[in-house]
């Protein structure tokens, strides 16, 4: 149960038909507004979020590549670097025979051109295959050394060249070690080996430009320096683990640097010797421009949403509005039209019962006529004046009877509109034959001034006496007893007549004034208003005429109908 | 014993003149008036036993003239006879003393017999 | 006792006392139906004070015939010993007259509390009385088209509480839509009766075709039978066009007066 409940309630398109309108109204309003929200918000933030991915990746690359290309340069240079060393190594190695690298003068001689024509060479030593320094040329003196048993030793053995870790050897510089095997034609072998300080190791990383927040060092495989590093720590020292992943080409990853803060780490493995060149930039100084979008974009969105959120809870409102607005003309005129089925079906069932009235007044006339032709052709009939009176006053009674029933079934008839040519002057005084009684008993002064020469008019007898009738209501309900009502009739124009119904009544307030025409609209002071004013003014509008209203509070009402002499385009007759 | 004398009063002319003749016949004494101002006028030289009134009348209308007739006379009986009845009117005319409410048109004999209690005091 | 029903006629306060329950401003929508339904009452009330008018005005003038007629047979009953050639035709004629008088006051009287009827807005109705009265208001619109309306009593009281004209209006809505579309010659009988225990107005036709089904067809899908549905509808009743040989009216959610029953 309560799942299909839940279900009911998520099924945003169904409204109840039943139940308080105004709920329903609510709810349809309340759905309207979520699914509108949904559609127009959903697309929205899908592309906020893809927008920031695809933004973060295209500025990340943009920032990215750039450090590794930095990174893959000076990666280069590094082993362009000890490539040449290793090369002026291994072209002396092959270019000296072994008996001229043994002699230490020769060998000196070499060295000073190393040192004068490369640079950074610090000692040089010429090593035969049992590992024992035959001559040597350098600020140690390590003639005779043996290196038989030393790891680099076998290395260059097996891979024909050397180059050693960072080590603090002569002066307490960092320097490595480098060294080369040599076979001659004949099988001998020898290495030559020669020491290298690193200061050109700084002034490539220094070459690199890199601005005071980042960092730049070269590591081991074991994660030691063998640069200094700003934040880092100095050569030889340990770089907190762990190590970047292998990677021969320049990659980026991103890492939680010293000080705990946010860093991009570009480094490089490189394949020999078994350096790591990385470098450092912090994250914030890199993604300063992504930082400043990110929170434009979600100011943006922020502002947009709510801009969105706004405007569609405006526009359901205004459509919900409408929507019950027009159910409501839409029931309205349904009703309006039951009502006037009702209506005529109790006018009609009244004048049926009128006319059925005339059945036995026929009956009566029919009998009293031959009474009265008994009566004025017998000589001899006794008391002849007096039933001879008698049967006139029936007669009279059975016309008067008639003519009531006319007028009663001319006011049922009232609900289509049939147009006739008639004298405006005569449907006045029809009209106010339903009320003369009235007028009568409650004294009143009822004025007709009714222009003697007024143009028959083509219009509907039966609407006119309901407008009529509806005005000297309201009119005789806005006077005390022994009040005044006027009926003026007159020819406005070549194509106008006007007929104005004036009482000196309570009158209405201007506000009241406004309002009397509008449908549902009633006082509570003023009951002789509201009668039916609405449909006299739907009558009036009907055969194309005009309605003018003045009153004063305390002192009348004026009711002025204008009236086309020919009828509104479209009525029949 | 004397005819009981009755005070008619309709603005329906034929009507009174009419029903009078009627009563007359039926051995009642009658006299007509066509508007409450006659009816108090009469009333004073005619001294009626009954009044048999209608109650839409034009000018003072026909609770009016009970109410002055009662005042001038409050032993005079009055039967309200109207086409226009209404419960609220029978039940005002009740209490100013009416003795009896008849709808027109009403058969004549329930007009002489309620006529002709009124007048033998049997009113109720 | 020639008094019949005394029924309000005060048509004043009728007026006034529609006008004034609510304030001044357009009514927000929940509220309008009723206003709808006040302006309708208010045509009604409007309505019912010129028939009622009209009534009144009738039974003066029949009063005044019927006298004048009384006079005449008084006069005649006076020379009774000794006739004049035509004294039977003319009493013969006096008494036809009073007949017809009678009938035309029997008429007015129905058409007056048929009148009166908007003047209470819900009142006990007796379902056996309606259909006496709106068979007689009715009789001459099925007569002209050669429909036979007749109705038969039930001795059950059957009361409802509900508002006599919306009720009378949504009975000849029905009556007359039925009428309107059988052929010459059929007939229909109303009964009010209880059925499946609730109150049920009963309409019953015989028609001279075979077809009775098509005939309800052609009822049932006219405009004032879609009408008189809704109305009933209001009242809380029914409309019924499946049982064989008519309509039924059944008043399912309608207030019934269990004390008169």
């Amino acid at each position: 149960m309560a799942v299909k409940k839940w279900f009911k309630m998520a099924n945003l398109l169904h409204v109840p038909e039943e139940g308080d309108a105004h709920a329903r109204y609510n709810i349809l309003r309340r759905n309207m507004i979520i699914i509108m929200i949904l559609v127009t918000l959903i697309p929205l933030l899908l592309m906020a979020f893809v927008n920031y991915h695809q933004y973060r990746t295209a500025l990340r690359d943009e920032i990215v590549n750039p450090l590794r290309v930095l990174v893959n340069k000076t990666k280069h240079s590094f082993e362009l670097f000890l490539a040449e060393r290793l090369s002026t190594v291994s072209f002396i190695a092959s270019a000296y025979s072994y008996q001229e690298l043994a002699d230490e003068n020769t060998l000196n001689r070499i060295f000073q051109v190393m040192k004068r024509e490369f640079g950074g060479f610090v000692d040089l030593g010429l090593i035969d295959s049992n590992g024992i320094q035959v001559s040597y040329v350098g600020p140690y003196d390590l003639k005779g050394k043996d290196y038989a048993e030393q790891s680099w030793f076998h290395e260059v053995q097996v891979r024909g060249s050397y180059i050693s870790d960072v080590f603090m050897g002569y002066r307490k510089f960092p320097h490595i070690v480098m060294a080369v095997q040599h076979r001659s034609l004949t099988g001998q072998t020898w290495i030559l080996r020669a020491t290298v300080n690193t200061e050109k190791f700084d002034d490539l990383i220094a070459s690199m430009g890199l601005d005071p927040e980042s960092d730049a060092f070269v590591l081991n495989r074991s994660g030691v320096f063998q640069t200094p590093s700003r934040f880092y720590g100095g050569v030889l020292e340990q770089f907190p683990p762990p190590l970047p992943p292998v990677s021969y080409e320049a990659n980026v990853i991103e890492d939680k640097g010293p000080r705990g803060r946010d860093v991009f780490l570009a480094y490089a493995y490189f394949v020999h010797p078994a350096y790591i060149l990385v470098v450092v930039k912090p994250k914030a100084e890199v993604l300063k421009t992504w930082y400043t979008l990110k929170s434009e974009l979600a100011i943006l969105l922020a502002v947009s949403s709510g801009i969105i959120i706004l405007v569609v809870y405006r526009i359901a409102g205004i459509l919900v509005r409408r929507i019950r607005e027009s159910d409501e003309k839409r029931e309205a005129a349904f009703n309006e039209m039951q009502q006037t089925h009702k209506l005529s079906s109790i006018g009609r069932l009244a004048a049926g019962v009128a006319h059925e009235i005339n059945n036995p007044m026929a009956i009566v006339n029919e009998k009293a006529g031959l009474m009265k032709d008994l009566i004025e052709y017998k000589e001899n009939f006794p008391d002849k004046e007096k039933f001879l009176s008698l049967v006139n006053v029936i007669l009279q009674s059975v016309q008067r009877c008639r003519s009531i029933t006319h007028r009663l079934l001319g006011f049922a008839r009232r609900m289509e509109i049939q147009i006739e040519v008639l004298d405006l002057n005569e449907v006045v005084k029809e009209t106010l034959t339903f009320l003369e009684k009235e007028a009568l008993y409650r004294n009143l002064d009822l004025r007709l001034n009714l222009a003697p020469d007024l143009p028959r008019i083509a219009s509907d007898r039966g609407q006119l006496q309901q407008v009529f009738l509806n005005f000297l209501n309201n009119a005789f309900a806005a006077v005390e007893d022994g009040g005044m009502v006027a009926i003026t009739t007159w020819e406005q124009d070549l194509d106008t007549v006007g007929v104005s119904i004036t009482d000196n009544g309570v009158g209405m307030s201007e506000e009241t004034l406004k309002h009397i025409f509008e449908p549902f609209f009633t006082t509570k002071k003023d009951k002789g208003t509201g009668l039916g004013l609405p449909i006299t003014y739907g009558i009036i509008k009907k055969l194309g005429g005009e309605i003018e209203v003045q009153s004063k509070e305390g002192q009348g009402t004026t009711m002025t109908v204008y009236l086309p002499k020919k009828p509104k385009e479209g009525l029949g007759g | 014993m004397e005819p009981c004398k009755v005070l008619l009063v309709d603005d329906e002319v034929e009507f009174v003149l009419a029903l009078a003749e009627r009563l007359t016949i039926r051995g009642l004494h009658t006299q007509v008036a066509h508007n409450g101002e006659q009816a108090l006028f009469v009333l004073q030289d005619y001294a009626p036993d009954a009044v048999l009134l209608d109650l839409k009348m034009p000018g003072m209308d026909g609770l009016e003239v009970l109410r002055r007739v009662k005042k001038i006379n409050p032993q005079v009986k009055v039967v309200i006879l109207t086409g226009h009845g209404s419960e609220q009117d029978a039940e005002i005319a009740q209490r100013l003393g009416a003795s009896g409410y008849l709808q027109k048109p009403a058969d004549i004999g329930v007009i002489v017999d309620t006529i002709k209690r009124a007048c033998s005091g049997f009113a109720d | 006792m020639a008094v019949d029903r005394v029924w309000r006629a005060s048509v004043e306060p009728l007026l006034g006392d529609l006008d004034g329950e609510q304030g001044g401003c357009p009514a927000p929508f929940f509220e309008r139906e009723q206003k709808m339904n006040q302006t309708t009452a208010r045509e009604l009330a409007f309505f019912g004070r010129i028939t009622a008018g009209f009534t009144h005005e009738i039974k003066n003038i029949l009063a005044i015939i019927k006298e004048s007629s009384g006079l005449m047979e008084d006069l005649l009953s006076l020379t009774k010993d000794e006739p004049f050639p035509h004294w039977e035709r003319f009493s013969h004629r006096v008494e036809v007259i009073k007949q017809q008088v009678q009938r035309g006051v029997e008429l007015a009287t129905h058409l007056n509390r048929f009148a009166h009827s908007p003047d209470e807005p819900v009142s006990p109705i007796d379902l056996n009385d309606l259909t006496d009265q709106l068979v007689r208001l009715s009789e001459r619109f099925a007569r002209l088209k050669e429909v036979g309306l007749t109705r038969s009593g039930s001795n059950a009281s059957i009361v409802l509480v509900t508002s006599p004209v919306a009720l009378q209006m949504t009975v000849f809505l029905l009556l007359e839509s039925c009428w309107n579309q059988m052929p010459a010659g059929s007939a229909m009988e109303l009964r009010a009766e209880w059925r499946e225990r609730h109150p049920c107005l009963l309409v019953r036709m015989t028609v001279p075709v075979d077809d009775l089904g098509a005939v309800k067809q052609h009822i049932a899908t006219s405009e004032g039978f879609t009408v008189a549905r809704q109305s009933a509808h209001e009242l809380g009743g029914q409309m019924l066009d499946d049982i064989p040989d008519g309509f039924a009216l059944l008043f399912t959610e309608t207030r019934v007066d269990q004390q008169a029953g």
